[in-house]
């Protein structure tokens, strides 16, 4: 894991689930672990892939933000903790979209890293780099209770 | 080297295996192979897979690692189909299949594309889950078993 997101070096971290290949980031950014987020839409038959219908179809930070947005989130200017409100931190690479993290209640942030484990990190900067990019946009919404699927 | 040891040279590939599985005699001519030369090494075939297996398998696991070890973290299912390590393990055609299938048991990884790459086949309807498609790809290799 540090050697790809070398920040984590510099902050406390940990893992806080299996590996899974059900969901991707995109996915438990919003509480979801049955699903796996792509736009891509030649994969859009195969199973477990979503994209909702409504939103344009690309790897891009408007596609995404188009996403969250119809999930209740607005921009907001920074990762900072505001009670009463939960955040979303989208990072972007020269591909496009590459990862979501999401904030947690005491203010440190959660991620699904690809396939593999969810962790957590103290920063949403400490995955910023050449895997995943920077962070391009924080959006939040009010908090709300995670969506849970049987 | 005479005209004999150079025919039987040929005759292996990267790894040493003789690409005929009923054969029981190896010869391993290293370079300069006037130098050196390792004869009749003989392998007790009812010990051992049969080589060609073993190549396929130890193919597919190779390809499986590297396909894991560059694209796990991402997440961008296009990335993980688009990798190369995973069109090879589609190029490997109908061999992959039990290795993919074995895979299934105990999913880790997204076969569905590799699956209807290599089989030509949908079994699974639009909308369903990923554990529903892994059902549905199980009873496919079950109603195709030979």
């Amino acid at each position: 894991m540090i050697g790809l997101f070398p920040g984590l070096q510099s902050v406390r971290w940990q893992l806080t689930s299996d590996e899974d290949p059900r969901y991707n980031c995109h996915a438990y950014a919003l509480g979801e672990t049955q699903i796996f987020i792509d736009p891509n839409p030649e994969l859009a038959a195969y199973p477990g892939i979503y994209w909702p219908r409504r939103v344009q179809r690309a790897p891009t930070l408007e596609a995404f933000t188009d996403l969250y947005g119809a999930e209740g989130y607005v921009e907001c200017v920074d990762g900072s903790l505001e009670p009463g409100f939960e955040k979303l931190a989208i990072y972007v690479s020269t591909d496009g979209v590459e990862h979501t993290a999401r904030q947690m209640l005491n203010g440190s942030w959660s991620s699904k890293i690809g396939y593999d484990e969810d962790i957590m990190h103290e920063t949403p900067a400490a995955l910023e780099g050449t895997t995943y990019g920077r962070v391009a946009r924080y959006m939040k919404r009010r908090r709300r209770p995670l969506k849970t699927r049987s | 080297m005479n005209g004999a040891h150079a025919a039987q040279s040929i005759r292996f590939d990267s790894t040493g295996f003789d690409r005929k599985p009923p054969k029981r005699k190896y010869v391993m001519t290293r370079r300069p192979a006037d130098v050196i030369s390792i004869r009749s090494f003989t392998l007790v075939s009812s010990l051992m897979p049969s080589p060609m297996i073993d190549q396929t398998e130890l193919r597919f696991t190779t390809l499986l690692a590297r396909w894991r070890r560059e694209t796990s973290h991402l997440s961008s299912m296009s990335k993980r189909v688009f990798n190369l390590a995973h069109l090879e393990i589609i190029g490997m055609g109908t061999s992959a299949l039990p290795f993919i299938f074995r895979e299934l048991e105990n999913p880790r990884d997204y076969w569905f594309v590799a699956l209807s790459a290599i089989t030509g086949e949908q079994p699974v309807p639009p909308g369903m889950s990923f554990d529903e498609g892994v059902k549905v790809w199980r009873q496919w290799a079950t109603d195709h078993a030979s």
